[in-house]
């Protein structure tokens, strides 16, 4: 992914003033890091977002629990722009149920608040450079969701044709992935004990995460469908 | 189709009163070693006159004399060479409708009335037993009275003169079936009235049992009027008491009919209906105004009914025709029988016929009504087991139901436990996000940003960090459960990175796919997270090694565990030296609590802690 004159452009929104203090300072001081912006609430993260900035921005660090609603609003709006911007959960703990919703609206990893500023760096760049952090409860999160169906034919992963249908299936290799994960594996373990590059073990969870997104949102739609708030088939 | 069993009770039933009408209702053949007397002089009047008298056939009908006749005498000549020695008797094998014996001028003998409303020993036999010395040698003349309402329907049968032992057992034979066997179907009748006015009373809405057994009701009543020898009403009354009965017996066949069939045209009922309400009103007003003339307007209101009768039992026809209904055809088999009788006694009520050729109806007809009878109680006991039945399977499905709710009770119940689970989890983590682990966060933050010139000492960062890995520990092992011990090492590893990192040990990471343990809860995985996160910190605190090892597999007894490291080892004796200041003693009672054994083997080339799992 390109970046703006070389330079990484991030906005931060977090409620906790001490916390986005030292986001923001510790990472300003990492070089190639330009915070734009630390935004303290769901409107203010709104407002930015349709403004002209936003089109200049490369990554979000965004909280879950801010004061004026979910982060996964914000999450939703970033993703969903013309010119989507990549957004980075920003957790206390890391717990299952946060990340896993704050991946199904578009997020694609998280970050511990109190991690160090250089891994903080370490994780963006990952991310810009086509990463996308996991850990095993997501990992085995993904598993389960996608449990009941059978994994898709690798000859189907190939044809373009068919990608639609496959954005509901995980292929063999996806499940491998995860399943290597899930038991504590890291990405470079896994590109080892899988002769693959570290880049492609990357690749493969950043497919995950859009499968379960893609997932998620269809899940939604069903749903909704069947409450017979949205009607499927008007204007066809 | 499948025949209703109880259906070939028709086929007794009908027998039986074909036998009945074909056999009781005729004249028997007269006893032996008798004298018949085939023919007599017969004269009208209060007396008998030789001037007006005619030879005439025995059995003879008043309907050959005159129809005014209402009292005729009959003479006969008897002959006899050597009287007799013993007890001999004169037997009128039938009479309409009472008579009185003359012999040699003198009376012999006689029943009842012979008023102007005579006693009714209508088509009975009657016996008189003459005293000794009664028959002289040579001719003697036996005279017969004979006295019958109304005009002109009276006769007289064949007489019979002979030995008292051989007379007296046939008319008692006589006595059975004209007269006993009559008054058991009229006894018999009341019985089935009476049990199917039950049924009737137990099922009010069932329509047909009342009709039916207002039918029954109007056949005892009119056959018991036609048996009785002493009627209670004037002769008059006891003829339009009887016509209204039958009149009425046949309206509620047809209605009876109609109800079982379950096909009732209403318009035939309107009319039958009031016909026989029109008939019984004009009778009553008969008898009251005109009561000479009831006899011979009376029996057309019956006629009426018998008229309409065959349309009755058209339209069971087309009903049957329809539904194949094999109830539907016994009714029309009785139906049709019961018709053709009805005609074959009106015809004599009416004069067409004469009423010594017997009355069959009377012997037949309750064997049609017992028939139907048997057919309502079993219907009745039908729709009772049908109830039962019904009642018994509602009884099972209430059970059933109940068990059903019950069940989803228990099951909305752990639901409901479930979601209040975790609802409270969730307000939980929320609180531990904003409050604990917040602050954590931020002091952590702040500690950081005052950077070079902080006064604390960094143990508190150290400190605080720990205590937010330990948080996480804790909240990862809130979501495992049995299935996920080797997410929870994952878990485990994630936790410890940095700490792993910053010291720049290489870590040796083997977990396999591990099998289900059942005993696994979230407190037993964070008991073993806390085993291992120990071991790593004792490695790193007193071992100083440059690799650490995890080994997750699956073994014979379950699961083992194994954390390695190539550090000094442990520094005591082994067994029993390794001292409270490694936490030892608090790894062991945690392995306890989740049923582990935890093992340690310790050389100066590295410590090994062993964990094993049984599955």
């Amino acid at each position: 992914m390109a970046t703006h004159a070389g330079v990484t452009q991030l906005v931060i929104v977090e409620d906790d003033a001490e916390t986005r203090q030292g986001l923001v300072s510790g990472l300003s001081a990492q070089a190639g890091f330009t915070v734009v912006s630390a935004l303290g609430s769901v409107a203010e993260a709104m407002a930015f977002l349709q403004s002209s900035q936003a089109d200049q921005l490369d990554v979000m660090l965004v909280d879950l629990g801010l004061p004026d609603g979910a982060g996964q609003d914000i999450i939703r709006a970033a993703t969903s722009r013309p010119q989507p911007i990549e957004v980075l959960v920003i957790t206390v703990f890391g717990d299952e149920k946060n990340v896993v919703s704050a991946i199904e609206a578009g997020a694609a990893g998280y970050l511990l608040k109190d991690a160090e500023d250089a891994r903080i760096a370490d994780a963006v760049n990952q991310l810009l450079a086509g990463g996308s952090p996991i850990t095993p409860v997501i990992a085995r999160h993904i598993l389960k969701r996608f449990k009941h169906e059978a994994p898709a034919q690798p000859q189907a992963d190939a044809s373009g044709s068919s990608e639609a249908a496959d954005m509901h299936q995980l292929t063999p290799r996806e499940v491998e992935v995860l399943q290597m994960v899930a038991r504590g594996y890291t990405n470079n373990e896994i590109g080892e004990l899988l002769s693959v590059s570290f880049h492609t073990v990357n690749s493969h969870v950043k497919h995950i995460y859009r499968k379960l997104s893609v997932r998620s949102r269809s899940e939604a739609v069903f749903e909704a469908s069947q409450l017979g708030i949205i009607d499927l088939h008007r204007g066809r | 189709m499948q025949v209703n069993p109880w259906l070939l009770l028709l086929v007794p039933f009908s027998a039986l009163g074909i036998f009945a009408f074909l056999t009781f209702g005729r004249p028997l053949p007269g006893p032996a070693e008798s004298l018949h007397i085939n023919s007599a002089a017969v004269s009208m009047g209060a007396k008998f006159q030789w001037a007006s008298a005619d030879e005439v056939n025995l059995p003879h009908d008043w309907r050959d004399l005159s129809a005014a006749a209402t009292e005729v005498w009959y003479q006969i000549e008897v002959p006899l060479q050597v009287p007799p020695d013993r007890l001999w008797g004169v037997l009128i094998a039938d009479i309409e409708q009472n008579a009185e014996i003359y012999l040699n001028g003198a009376i012999a003998g006689g029943y009842g009335s012979m008023g102007e409303s005579p006693s009714r020993y209508s088509n009975q036999a009657l016996y008189f037993p003459l005293a000794n010395g009664l028959l002289q040698p040579g001719d003697n003349v036996l005279q017969v009275r004979v006295k019958s309402y109304p005009p002109g329907r009276g006769y007289l049968g064949q007489i019979h003169l002979g030995p008292d032992e051989v007379l007296r057992p046939y008319y008692q034979r006589l006595v059975f079936v004209k007269s006993d066997l009559l008054w058991f179907f009229v006894a018999a009748s009341l019985g089935m009235m009476l049990v199917i006015l039950a049924l009737a009373w137990q099922r009010p809405e069932e329509t047909l049992y009342r009709w039916f057994g207002a039918q029954i009701g109007f056949w005892t009543m009119s056959s018991g009027l036609a048996v009785i020898v002493d009627s209670p009403l004037p002769a008059h009354w006891h003829i339009a008491v009887t016509t209204i009965c039958s009149t009425w017996f046949c309206a509620t066949s047809f209605a009876f009919a109609f109800r079982i069939t379950g096909d009732v045209h209403a318009g035939l009922e309107r009319v039958y209906l009031s016909c026989a309400a029109l008939g019984s009103l004009s009778i009553v007003g008969l008898g009251l105004a005109l009561p000479d003339l009831v006899y011979q307007w009376a029996p057309f209101s019956t006629i009426v009914q018998m008229i309409i009768g065959p349309f009755v039992l058209v339209w069971i026809v087309r009903s049957y025709w329809q539904s194949r209904d094999p109830e539907v055809f016994l009714v029309l088999y009785m139906g049709g029988i019961l018709i053709i009788f009805g005609f074959f006694s009106m015809s004599e009520s009416t004069g067409f016929r004469s009423g010594v050729e017997g009355r069959y109806l009377f012997y037949a007809t309750p064997l049609f009504l017992a028939a139907f009878v048997v057919l309502l109680v079993r219907r009745f006991i039908a729709a009772l087991s049908e109830a039962e039945a019904l009642n018994r399977n509602l009884e099972e499905r209430a059970v059933r139901k109940n068990q059903e709710l019950e069940a989803n009770y228990v099951r909305i119940r752990d639901m409901e436990q479930q979601q209040t689970l975790a609802v409270e989890r969730e307000r939980i983590m929320r609180d531990m996000h904003d409050g604990v682990g917040g602050l954590l966060v931020s002091t952590l933050r702040r500690i950081a940003a005052n950077g070079e010139e902080r006064v604390v000492d960094s143990g508190i960062a150290a400190t605080l960090d720990s205590a937010l890995t330990d948080l996480r520990l804790m909240i990862d092992s809130l979501e495992l459960g049995e299935e996920d011990l080797d997410v929870a090492l994952g878990m485990l590893r994630r936790r410890l990175q940095s700490q792993l990192e910053n010291t720049g040990l290489t870590v040796n990471w083997r977990v396999d796919e591990l099998p289900p343990i059942p005993s696994l809860t979230p407190h037993s995985v964070l008991q073993i997270m806390r085993i291992l996160q120990e071991g790593v910190a004792n490695a790193l605190r007193h071992a100083d090694p440059s690799t650490l090892s995890l080994r997750a597999y699956r073994a014979a007894e379950g699961v083992v565990i194994e954390l390695e490291d190539d550090g000094v080892g442990l520094p005591a004796q082994p067994n029993e030296g390794l001292s409270e200041g490694h936490g030892i003693n608090n790894m062991r009672r945690r392995a306890e609590e989740v049923g582990a054994t935890l093992t340690f083997s310790s050389t100066d080339a590295g410590t090994c802690l062993k964990l094993s799992l049984p599955a």
